[in-house]
């Protein structure tokens, strides 16, 4: 049984030790993802916390397939949630900032999406986007953009250069504005 | 939309998708680029063998470098030329000489740091191409080399062939040159190109008329090739015992017989050379002496027949006393390289990497021409020397209340750092104004210095944030109400900048080291010019207060790097009582044993004639460096004009 499988079980049997067993697992990988968007420990600290406690409250009855991608979907949100309520939407973690810099050239538009049905659209644009990148493409602007992971961070736990991950994701950006063009997001 | 709508709606990306990310990003996958789509530049890894790259088709564009070095080649911007190259590079001091045994690397970095100063930029324009590297193909070990009588039924044209057999698919394809139509034994040796051999190697085969070989050719041996500029041309060195046409009988076979083929089977590391489909052939001619009468008694007999041989191995037995046959078979290099044509930018596909780099960062290497400039002024001789992929253009701002410094460029190696910026004084009042047009700087750096120097990752400075500032060798006076200055950047140290994160600080620090204001940029383009061992005869004895005892520390410099800049030389480490403590004598005279008060500085090349000279640059300096109660001493050679790392001999004495 897999140490994943093993935390599911502990939730699902509303074990109270799958709080600190996901603490031990996802902690860190919460508090880092989350100060990457609130650029605060303190704040991340307390996203992480909540996170855990959201874990617990959606397991059960969800069933993630992958506790990586169910807790950095969760942790991410949550982050993004706060930085709105803080009212620091502006500017928040330098991670976060600097993925906002990045997509600023490609993304402007004079036009706001404010209304739920442009958001909807927006996500499922996303989506159908993502589907018709490479593999490889895809994991590496998700890794910047949704895990908001350092660049540099991307190269070298990937056995590149930040030459060729920015290079790609410089590509992909390319890519995304004519996709959104053709969608009329943009 | 804004950038923050989009990175919300990225909150709802498939469950399948954020899976496959965790999985991802928990494998650490190798990055390994995606496949271009139709007209798509690309990029390649370097770890990627040639050949697989071109049958996946990523391969776009080659350019390729010359043997054994680390190169940038121009393409269509000529912006890059080589940097470094490993060069066997020998300094004489002092009537000695030193070699640098192991191959100066001094381009070792360069291809990071260039491919991420291209990568930054985010112009869409991308028509150039940089190189990084090419090594050398060894020729491994010869499986088959054959001709005579057996080789008539080989179909080979007339051109000869050539192919790098990947298979024993390929080796099946390439014995259909075996006429099975003609009597005698076929041209076949699929016994030898077994699915073993292709696992570890390709094989290089190539064949090729004998009547292409010199006339009177006696036996030829393969020195090596070279890949053609084509890409797909290999041209191929032997070197040919000749025999003199009036030393051989008449009735002597010529050797060389019109339907004979000659070819041979060489294995080479796997996916290391292209496909290939001409051959080019040369022959260096090693002629034999006169051969005496009774070793070529009624040769044709036996050379023709070989009944029973006697000539020829009487012939061999003598040849193998004989200097002519000494000398050929020595002149033959071992092992035996397949190099790329040198010099010259060359269209097609094959380099181990190819970069992209955008037309806007090819055109505006700013700080190659602050360089060249930098050198012309100094000696007035206009310098072309190129040093791209030694630096980079930079383009910050700072304005204090005396001035605005615009900073526009760096270049340096692990020792010597240059950086360029323009100084505009602020309210100047008259009489500043006319002091300002002096020649000097050095008021204008007391009021307004600008301190440089290397900081860590943390922001802490390791080299010299010190004030030599200074304006451009030539200027005289205010350009328009500019300084133009530089200020040079030493390293006093036995530790390389390169391989680390730092960053070059520019700004002004106070009396404690704490910075007024700063500006910070990464070094990520410096050249990597390691320290080699060297036995230098030469000694710097440097002066340093241990307790209020004047001590002098005589240090035998034992390593030392050649750059374009200088010479930069240390000793081993040393201690000292003394904690901390810096000397650096910014005096022409270094006080080197042996050497000259000013010394002579040459490059020579193999023949010892003088290729150019130089004079020490007023920065030259000599000093030690403690740290703790470790010290090193140092000589810094710095020239008043680039050296060429990668021609001759540096000499000084």
């Amino acid at each position: 049984m897999t140490e994943d499988e093993k935390l599911l079980r502990l939730f699902q049997a509303r074990d109270e030790r799958a709080l600190q067993a996901a603490e031990q697992q996802y902690g860190k990988l919460c508090r880092t993802m989350a100060y990457r968007i609130l650029g605060d420990r303190q704040d991340a600290e307390e996203c992480a916390n909540d996170v855990l406690m959201k874990l617990w409250d959606t397991i059960p009855p969800v069933e993630p397939h992958s506790l990586t991608a169910f807790v950095s979907g969760i942790t991410r949100n949550h982050a993004l949630n706060i930085l709105r309520a803080k009212n620091k939407a502006k500017r928040g973690g330098k991670q976060y900032d600097a993925a906002l810099d990045e997509l600023s050239p490609y993304l402007k538009s004079d036009e706001d999406l404010e209304d739920r049905l442009g958001t909807i659209a927006l996500q499922d644009a996303i989506n159908r986007f993502l589907e018709t990148l490479p593999e490889e493409t895809c994991m590496i602007f998700l890794a910047r953009y949704y895990s908001m992971q350092p660049i540099k961070e991307i190269a070298a736990e990937h056995s590149s250069t930040v030459g060729r991950v920015q290079m790609i994701l410089k590509r992909t950006k390319e890519k995304l504005r004519a996709y959104l063009k053709e969608e009329g997001l943009l | 939309m804004k950038p923050q709508d989009f990175m919300e709606a990225l909150g709802s990306v498939s469950q399948e998708k954020l899976d496959a990310l965790a999985k991802w990003q928990n494998a650490k996958t190798p990055i390994t680029g995606e496949a271009p789509a139709k007209g798509e530049r690309i990029t390649q890894t370097a770890a990627e063998p040639v050949s697989a790259a071109r049958r996946r088709g990523t391969m776009k564009q080659k350019v390729k470098t010359k043997a054994s070095a680390v190169q940038f080649l121009p393409w269509k911007f000529g912006i890059g030329v080589a940097v470094a190259a490993c060069a066997a590079i020998a300094i004489i001091i002092g009537g000695g000489i030193i070699s640098l045994d192991k191959q100066m690397q001094v381009g070792s970095n360069v291809g990071t740091s260039i491919t991420e100063q291209i990568a930054e930029s985010t112009t869409d324009e991308v028509n150039a191409v940089i190189i990084v590297q090419h090594e050398p193909v060894e020729i491994i070990e010869k499986l088959i080399s054959s001709g005579g009588n057996d080789s008539t039924m080989m179909k080979l044209p007339p051109e000869g062939a050539v192919q790098v057999l990947r298979s024993v698919e390929d080796a099946e394809a390439c014995c259909q040159y075996s006429d099975e139509n003609v009597a005698g034994q076929p041209f076949d040796f699929r016994n030898k190109l077994t699915e073993d051999v292709f696992a570890e190697y390709d094989v290089l085969y190539f064949a090729f008329k004998d009547e292409q070989k010199p006339q009177y050719c006696y036996s030829v041996d393969l020195a090596g090739g070279s890949i053609a500029a084509d890409g797909s041309t290999l041209k191929l060195d032997f070197h040919a015992l000749m025999f003199e046409p009036a030393h051989l009988p008449s009735d002597w076979c010529s050797v060389t017989e019109p339907d004979w083929n000659t070819y041979y089977f060489y294995t080479v590391p796997k996916n290391t050379l292209p496909d290939l489909n001409a051959i080019e052939l040369s022959f260096e001619e090693y002629p034999l002496g006169e051969i005496p009468d009774e070793i070529l008694a009624n040769p044709h007999e036996n050379v023709g027949v070989t009944d029973d041989g006697k000539t020829i191995m009487a012939l061999q037995e003598y040849l193998e006393t004989t200097k002519e046959y000494l000398n050929w078979l020595n002149s033959v290099p071992k092992p035996k390289y397949i190099t790329w044509a040198e010099d010259t930018p060359v269209p097609p596909e094959d380099c181990t990497e190819v970069q992209e780099i955008s037309a806007d960062t090819a055109q505006s290497k700013q700080y190659v021409k602050l360089m060249q400039e930098y050198y012309t002024q100094k000696t007035g001789i206009p310098c072309d020397y190129d040093f791209s992929g030694m630096g980079k253009d930079l383009d910050e701002t700072i304005e204090t209340d005396d001035a605005s410094i615009h900073i526009k460029g760096m270049v340096g190696c692990d020792w010597t750092m240059f950086v360029f910026f323009d100084v505009e004084p602020l309210n100047l009042s008259p009489e500043n104004t006319e002091h300002f047009s002096s020649k000097s700087f050095s008021n204008l750096s007391d009021n307004m210095c600008l301190d440089c120097g290397i900081l860590d990752a943390n922001g802490n400075p390791i080299h010299s944030f010190n004030q030599t500032c200074r304006t451009m060798p030539a200027q005289q006076s205010l350009d328009n109400g500019i300084f133009h200055c530089y200020s040079i950047i030493n390293n006093h140290s036995d530790e390389a900048v390169t391989g680390g994160e730092k960053y070059l600080g520019i700004g002004k620090r106070n009396g404690s080291g704490v910075p007024e204001y700063e500006i910070s940029i990464p070094l990520d383009c410096l050249q990597s010019t390691p320290l080699q061992e060297s036995s230098l005869a030469a000694i710097v004895s440097t002066f340093i207060p241990d307790n209020s005892e004047q001590c002098y520390y005589p240090q035998q410099m034992t390593r030392c790097a050649v750059t374009p800049f200088g010479v930069y030389s240390v000793s081993d480490q040393f201690k000292t009582v003394q904690p901390e403590w810096a000397v650096s004598c910014f005096w022409l005279e270094i006080p080197l044993f042996k050497l000259k008060a000013t010394p002579l500085i040459t490059q020579n090349d193999a023949n010892g004639s003088v290729i150019r000279s130089f004079d020490l640059d007023g920065l030259t300096c000599w000093g030690s460096t403690v740290t703790n109660d470790t010290g090193i001493s140092f000589a810094d050679f710095l020239f008043d004009r680039p050296y060429e790392t990668t021609k001759g001999m540096l000499i000084i004495q």
